[in-house]
């Protein structure tokens, strides 16, 4: 199952947040880094995604046709 | 009976005729609800007037009442007249009596301060909207300006994203009923991850779905987070209180619950460079560091000393040489003068000088005169020869040697 973006963008605040304390050990910082452009590329695929699909409810069609 | 068929505008102006010569309709007295009030530049005012049930307009010239506004109940003194053209009735006032807040807008007070105690309208209770919802699911009118306007703000806000419409009617019998299934269907699919419930702008019978408790209560009760758009100037409506945020538009709404691309890509681009220069940093400092202690491992380096014994073995293989040679050379001068003393030495250089070598006849040198006796054949060699001799007498100092035998 995919990640909600809110939840890869919190992950990758905390990943900056980490690599920016300092305080890792290289072999960890470089794992983490690998992992931040992952979550990065997994992002930016979602946003590539321009295909807008608009759908009405076809169970009430017909219904609502007095506003305004 | 033949069948009478009249036109629309002999229909309408027959009913103009009728209700103008109704006497109790040209001076009536009427009480209800003041809803959906408002004034023209002109100085007239145009209002609703209603009661449980029924509504019907009123027209006010010359209007100049103080605290006549919407939820006041009034008594209204006028006469109905027919719009032909419309075939509308309103009623033209003459005078207007306010009796008070109208009994719709008391109950109303009454729900929501209810609703407000149950903390229906609690900010803890506010649900966070998506960063980036992929699918936005509407509950309005299909036929709104409304849903068009949803639809046109999300997609040019995010492109790619997919927008669920449930169509209800949002004004009339049956409004609230559609309007609480729409949100019902969207939790119970879970197909969306951000509502918009609402609809255009409106008076407040218009709005009046939005205003029934249950309406509220479904807006509350919804695991997705809901945009109230409700397009309406002065209250919030039930709905508007309820939901976890509160758009004054259609439009609005959509663009609270739609991100920009645009912005997203920033922010994902931000965050990237910020991992990418404080992981180089990582990086970095430790490859500096690494020189740092590279730098003095070198200092201490057996290479170093070994490079050391072998600058120290060419200095002393230069000092070697340069010893040798000396020592050579001392010892080439020490032979040179050997040599030359040699040559002083050489008992062949003395026949140079007038002296002679005596040699016997078995070769060995006569360096004696005892070595000698008379008679005996010997070698003399002078400076450029030799020549045979016998010894005649033999003297040794000044004595006859053989005497002395």
């Amino acid at each position: 199952m995919k990640k909600k973006f809110e939840e890869s963008l919190d992950e990758l605040k905390e990943i900056a947040a980490k690599l920016e304390s300092g305080n890792l050990e290289l072999d960890e910082a470089i794992l983490l880094y690998e992992k931040g452009m992952k979550i990065v590329r997994e992002c930016e695929k979602q946003l590539d995604d321009a295909e807008t699909s608009v759908k009405v409810i076809g169970l009430s069609a017909g219904k609502g046709g007095d506003d305004e | 009976m033949p069948e009478l068929v009249v036109t629309v505008s002999q229909l309408n102006e027959y009913i103009g005729r009728k209700i103008g010569s109704d006497a109790m309709l040209k001076n009536i007295k009427v009480r209800g609800e003041i809803t959906n009030f408002r004034t023209s530049s002109s100085g007239s005012a145009f209002f609703t007037l209603k009661d449980a049930f029924s509504s019907i307009s009123c027209i006010l010239f010359d209007y100049f009442e103080e605290g006549i506004e919407d939820g006041r109940n009034v008594t209204v003194e006028a006469n109905l007249n027919v719009y032909e053209r419309e075939g509308r009735l309103s009623l033209v006032v003459r005078s207007i009596e306010n009796t008070g807040l109208g009994a719709l807008f008391i109950k109303l007070e009454q729900v929501k301060k209810k609703l407000n105690e149950e903390g229906l309208f609690d900010v803890s209770h506010k649900k966070k909207l998506p960063a980036f919802p992929k699918t936005l699911g509407v509950v309005t009118s299909a036929s709104g300006a409304a849903m068009h306007d949803i639809i046109q703000v999300a997609k040019r806000r995010c492109p790619g994203i997919n927008i669920l419409i449930y169509p209800a009617r949002v004004q009339g019998e049956g409004a609230p009923s559609e309007i609480i299934a729409g949100i019902e269907y969207f939790n119970r699919e879970k197909n969306a991850d951000v509502l918009i419930v609402g609809r255009g702008g409106g008076s407040f019978e218009d709005l009046f779905a939005f205003n029934e408790e249950a309406v509220a209560r479904a807006v509350y009760a919804s695991h997705i987070p809901v945009v109230s758009a409700v397009g309406h100037e002065v209250d919030y409506t039930l709905t508007d209180l309820a939901a976890d945020m509160r758009a004054p538009t259609p439009s609005a709404a959509a663009e609270i619950c739609v991100p920009e691309k645009e912005e997203l890509r920033r922010m994902l681009y931000g965050l990237k460079e910020k991992m990418g220069s404080t992981a180089a940093a990582y990086v970095l400092t430790r490859k500096s560091a690494l020189n740092a202690l590279k730098a003095v491992i070198m200092v201490y380096s057996p290479l170093n000393r070994l490079s050391d014994f072998r600058n120290d073995f060419k200095s002393y293989e230069r000092l070697f040489n340069t010893s040798l040679n000396a020592l050579l050379r001392e010892k080439r001068n020490k032979l040179n003068l050997s040599k030359s003393l040699l040559g002083a030495l050489n008992p062949y250089d003395t026949l140079k000088r007038g002296y002679a070598i005596v040699k016997k006849e078995d070769g060995h040198v006569a360096s004696n005169i005892r070595s000698i006796n008379a008679g005996e054949k010997v070698s003399i060699y002078l400076y450029g020869g030799m020549a045979d001799a016998n010894i005649g007498k033999i003297t040794v100092n000044g004595e006859a040697y053989e005497e002395k035998i």
